[in-house]
């Protein structure tokens, strides 16, 4: 139950926050920008709440299984069959005990017909137990397309479910969900944090296209000074600053190479991903690193705190801020902020904002491993 | 088109004081006000000591050759970056050098005492003390600062104040007080000094125009921000990659092969140095004559009085004005010919006699016939009127009064002691001011006229111009004043000038224009020199400001564009002896590892060189949209600051393995 209220009041708190910085730009010359715990009640009472019954009920239609026990064995729509090696016999004829591939028995094949399948507070970290031998870097359950389209999904919107097991996958593989949560939590982001991040972001870029056309920043209308400034930094950069610094302690520790579950640059990947897991808010993990020591604990607590709340308190600073400021007339010499030049320019600043930052450690991690 | 002054680097004495300078400036103090250039500061520093005990202790992670180039680039880095700034900051010392010279000594006349002026001895000016009495006559210059005890003339004070018309300076009154460096052009006086060399009104400019280094403007804050950001970022980055390489090294079972003089190179490489320039404008300053007006009062209306015919005291303030060849004077005898016909007469028509202007009378005029025409100000010839038993009726002074309070000047015209009226000089406007304001304030720019004049007449004018407002009776401290109230409110001042008394204000100022007519001391005290001082260049001073934000906007791309090939060159370098397949991202093909790292902090020492040219003459402003000029400059500085270092870093390596270095 404790955790299920947090499901809840995370995101209201991401779209409080969010509102608030709306009514900073909307607002003219006003002194406040809104209260707290109502934005809170009404995000949860309004949109989340209805939002996740109509999904719970969606989802179960669709014959997910809904129960409150830890975990529940439930049967295959059609069982499956591995050799005695463990490799799956896609294609094969299975009747009974007897699995025939391409017209031939199979000796000592195993046929699985039903799967346990955690549930509860875990089904967000639906692991999937892979059936008999060695499937290490085999995406057997949803294929390689369905797997590695959700690893995006899930890294690139702050969801940190998985459906395969990220640790396994190809070394580029591996970087792709990596690098979207270093980019701090802005391509889909979280509720309410994913946008307010991105309009950090296009201060930041407002401000260096302004420059760039010799015209004073503004964005919506309002200008953008020193102060503001300011604190856009700290929201763009709170997240690499804070996955740096604690995977650069963690580096130092020798004990935390005994949380590895592998070596070389693969073990230093699953360094990396935790706190980049942990920097983007995010969840999901390189699994084989065991991270449940009290160094790691603490410190990745810590990043995730720093990660969340700078730029919440950045976001909330520049929206009290801009509330108090007047309205800009549109006039010709106005930078366009609605058009695919700003919004390549955005793109930009993201992505080497995030490469500038983590170009050097991933370099050690995924392209090391890839370029062997 | 406004031209820019000649560029600072060809001027070599320049080029000299600024390479002093940048040795100069490697005080740490100077070296901690720039957070970037310190972080640079620290690594030559750092490196230097690395090198030091490697070279007598033998240890080191690095060879120790390869560590002593690495501290010497990161120097010439520092020095560079130094003299870039010395570069722009030699601008402001020149202004005080130009003043300097205009303070030339001179001989004085000196005499003990008012009385006796035929016993004098000359003495050079600097010799002069409080207190002491010179004699000064026409033809001149005033030796030093002081008042008027004896005596009226007029007085040049154009080098001070950049007013063309001569100003009247007699004893007694608040028109007593004179300048030093001033020239007088008719009669004489007798100044008592009252302030000795080094204490003077051109003492005082220099040590303003010294002082008044232009404050930080928000735009340059925020980018500082930005900047120092990026700056602990890349710090961040740099050490954590160092516990990282010791972990993977562990990891990987070998020495750990990185060493903390290239990663303090990295460092550096990243860090984005950019260089000084000014911001945008939303403040314009503009001096009252010459910008606003065409500087000389011409003749409007004439007001008969007391029952006189307008065209009577047409005709008689053309007579008094037939020999007077100043623009007033001409102006006078225009008007009376447009608007009653009267021709022109000549001076041997009629045998008459002209009175000149002295600065005791304060009036001229004609004699003919036992007529007697005189005009000159109110109260001088409500004098002479009285004087000669006539009246001078309130009529008269209710209409001078009213002149006055519409920013114009009233000349009383008399005739046989008998005032016929008065003549309404005006402050002429230019053509096309009042639009240009307009415009201005359409770009959201406030525009403030300042001038000597009293409230009352700025008022009026600057009413009639459509200025927003106003600086009456401005000293040169008012105007200094006022600018940093603005600055400090966060506005961006751009100011035109044209005297020695603008130059203070001019230096603190963002955007500093002189009139070509102004003075030297005027026009090196602005960053460029408005050739035809016309006021249709307003908008050219915008559009400098503009220009020099987006040049530091360009440069700050360029810079941190230029960090992609950097990781290229370095990143491989660094860590090829952990994982030798990150050679393969050694796209550039560098000749080995060290190469590399020398080749990026080489190119990135160069950089600052090369970028100075253009830091100076600044990005071109073109007439296009916003977004137009956008996609051009990030164009050009963005992908150009991508492709330039892979370029000049391979060149470099090519250099190096030619010359044997590596």
């Amino acid at each position: 139950m404790g955790l299920t209220v947090q499901n809840f009041v995370t995101p209201a708190t991401g779209i409080a926050v969010l509102y608030a910085l709306f009514r900073g730009f909307t607002r003219v010359k006003g002194k406040g920008v809104g209260n707290f715990w109502k934005d809170l009640t009404r995000a949860t009472l309004y949109v989340l709440i209805p939002l996740s019954l109509v999904c719970a009920l969606f989802i179960a239609s669709q014959g997910v299984p809904q129960t409150l026990k830890t975990a529940e064995s439930v049967e295959l729509t059609e069982p499956v069959a591995f050799d005695s090696e463990g490799n799956y016999l896609e294609g094969a004829q299975i009747n009974g005990n007897v699995v025939t591939m391409n017209g031939k028995v199979v000796e000592d094949a195993e046929v699985v017909t039903e799967e346990i399948v955690p549930l509860g507070m875990a089904a967000s970290q639906v692991a999937i137990k892979q059936p008999g031998g060695n499937m290490e870097g085999k995406e057997a359950r949803f294929g390689i397309g369905s797997s590695s389209t959700w690893a995006v999904w899930t890294t690139a919107a702050s969801n940190g479910s998985v459906n395969s097991m990220h640790d396994s996958y190809t070394p580029i593989g591996g970087m792709i969900p990596m690098l979207l949560m270093q980019l701090g939590e802005v391509v889909f982001g979280g509720v309410g944090c994913g946008l307010y991040g991105m309009l950090g972001f296009a201060i930041l870029t407002v401000f260096i296209a302004g420059l760039m056309v010799g015209r004073t920043p503004e964005y919506l209308g309002k200008k953008i000074e020193p102060y503001e400034m300011k604190w856009a930094v700290l929201v763009c950069l709170a997240t690499p600053i804070a996955i740096l610094v604690f995977s650069g302690i963690a580096a130092a520790v020798p004990a935390v190479a005994d949380s590895l579950n592998n070596s070389g640059a693969h073990g230093f990947s699953e360094m990396l991903y935790a706190y980049s897991s942990a920097g983007g808010n995010n969840g999901s993990a390189f699994a084989g690193f065991n991270a449940n020591t009290p160094f790691l604990n603490c410190t990745i607590g810590v990043t995730m705190l720093i990660a969340r709340f700078l730029p919440i308190t950045g976001i909330l600073a520049i929206a009290g801020s801009m509330v108090q400021k007047k309205k800009l007339a549109v006039t010709a010499g106005t930078l366009s902020t609605s058009n695919g030049m700003f919004v390549f320019l955005l793109i930009v600043i993201v992505l080497l904002i995030g490469a500038l930052s983590f170009f050097p450690a991933l370099a050690l991690g995924p392209v090391a491993e890839f370029l062997g | 088109m406004a031209e820019k002054q000649k560029t600072a680097l060809s001027d070599k004495n320049m080029v000299m004081r600024a390479i002093k300078d940048s040795f100069i400036k490697l005080k740490p103090k100077t070296q901690a006000g720039n957070p970037v250039m310190l972080l640079v500061y620290l690594s030559a520093i750092m490196t230097t000591g690395l090198w030091l005990v490697s070279l007598f202790f033998g240890i080191g992670d690095a060879p120790t050759g390869y560590t002593c180039a690495i501290a010497v680039i990161l120097w010439f880095t520092v020095l560079f970056a130094n003299f870039a700034e010395a570069i722009a900051e030699g601008r402001g010392k020149a202004q005080a050098d130009s003043l300097r010279k205009a303070k030339k000594d001179v001989d004085a006349y000196k005499i003990s005492s008012p009385h006796k002026k035929d016993q004098g001895t000359i003495v050079s000016s600097v010799s002069l003390k409080k207190g002491d009495y010179v004699l000064v006559k026409a033809g001149e210059q005033i030796p030093g600062d002081g008042e008027v005890v004896d005596g009226a003339a007029s007085v040049d004070e154009s080098a001070i104040t950049g007013e063309s018309a001569p100003v009247i300076r007699e004893s007694g009154g608040d028109r007593s007080a004179v300048t030093g460096g001033t020239t007088v052009l008719s009669d004489w006086i007798v100044v008592k000094i009252t302030s000795e060399a080094g204490e003077t009104f051109m003492d005082k400019m220099i040590a303003m125009v010294e002082g008044a280094n232009r404050k930080k403007t928000p735009n340059e804050i925020a980018l500082q921000i930005f900047l120092v950001a990026l700056s602990i970022i890349f710090i961040m980055v740099t050490m954590s990659l160092y516990t990282y390489s010791i972990f993977s090294a562990k990891q990987a079972g070998i020495e750990n092969p990185t060493s903390i003089t290239t990663l303090v190179a990295l460092l550096v490489c990243l860090a984005p140095t950019t260089i000084e320039a000014a911001g945008d404008v939303d403040i314009l300053m503009l001096d009252k004559t010459g910008t606003i007006t065409l500087g000389n009062r011409r003749a409007d209306a004439f007001i008969p009085v007391d029952g006189a015919s307008e065209r009577e005291l047409a005709d008689a303030a053309q007579l008094s004005s037939l020999a007077d060849e100043t623009p007033e004077g001409r102006s006078v005898v225009v008007l009376a010919k447009e608007e009653f016909g009267i021709r022109e007469r000549k001076l041997s028509d009629k045998n008459m006699e002209f009175v000149p202007f002295t600065a005791i009378t304060r009036m001229s005029g004609v004699n003919y016939d036992g007529v007697e025409i005189r005009k000159g100000a109110a109260d001088a010839i409500k004098e002479y009127v009285v004087s000669g038993g006539g009246t001078y009726s309130p009529e008269c002074d209710e209409i001078v009064k009213k002149i006055s309070s519409k920013g114009g000047t009233p000349l009383v015209v008399a005739k046989n002691h008998i005032v016929l009226g008065v003549i309404y000089l005006k402050d002429i406007i230019k053509d096309g001011v009042k639009e240009k304001f307009a415009d201005l304030r359409k770009m959201g720019i406030k525009t403030i006229m300042i001038t000597g004049d009293n409230p009352l007449t700025a008022a009026a004018i600057a009413a009639e111009a459509g200025v927003d407002d106003f600086l009456a009776e401005a000293t040169p401290e008012g105007k200094l004043e006022m600018i940093r109230d603005f600055q400090k409110k966060g506005h961006l001042v751009a100011m035109t000038g044209d005297g020695t008394n603008d130059a203070p204000a001019l230096a603190q100022a963002d955007v500093a224009v002189a009139m070509n007519s102004g003075t030297q001391a005027a026009k090196e005290a602005g960053n460029m020199v408005d050739l035809d001082s016309s006021p249709t260049k307003l908008i050219d001073i915008v559009r400098i400001g503009k220009q020099l934000l987006m040049t530091r906007g360009s440069l700050t791309t360029f810079s941190i564009s230029n960090d992609v090939a950097k990781y290229f060159a370095i990143i491989p370098a660094l860590f090829m002896g952990l994982y030798p397949g990150l050679g393969k991202l050694n796209i550039m093909g560098l000749y080995s590892p060290q190469s590399a790292v020398l080749s990026a902090i080489i190119y990135n020492a160069l950089i600052i060189i090369a970028l100075i040219p253009l830091a100076l003459k600044g990005v071109r402003y073109r007439e296009v949209s916003a977004g137009k000029l956008l996609s051009g400059n990030l164009l050009v500085y963005g992908h150009g600051g991508i492709i330039t270092p892979f370029i000049f870093i391979k060149l470099i390596d090519i250099l190096l393995v030619i010359c044997g270095i590596v």
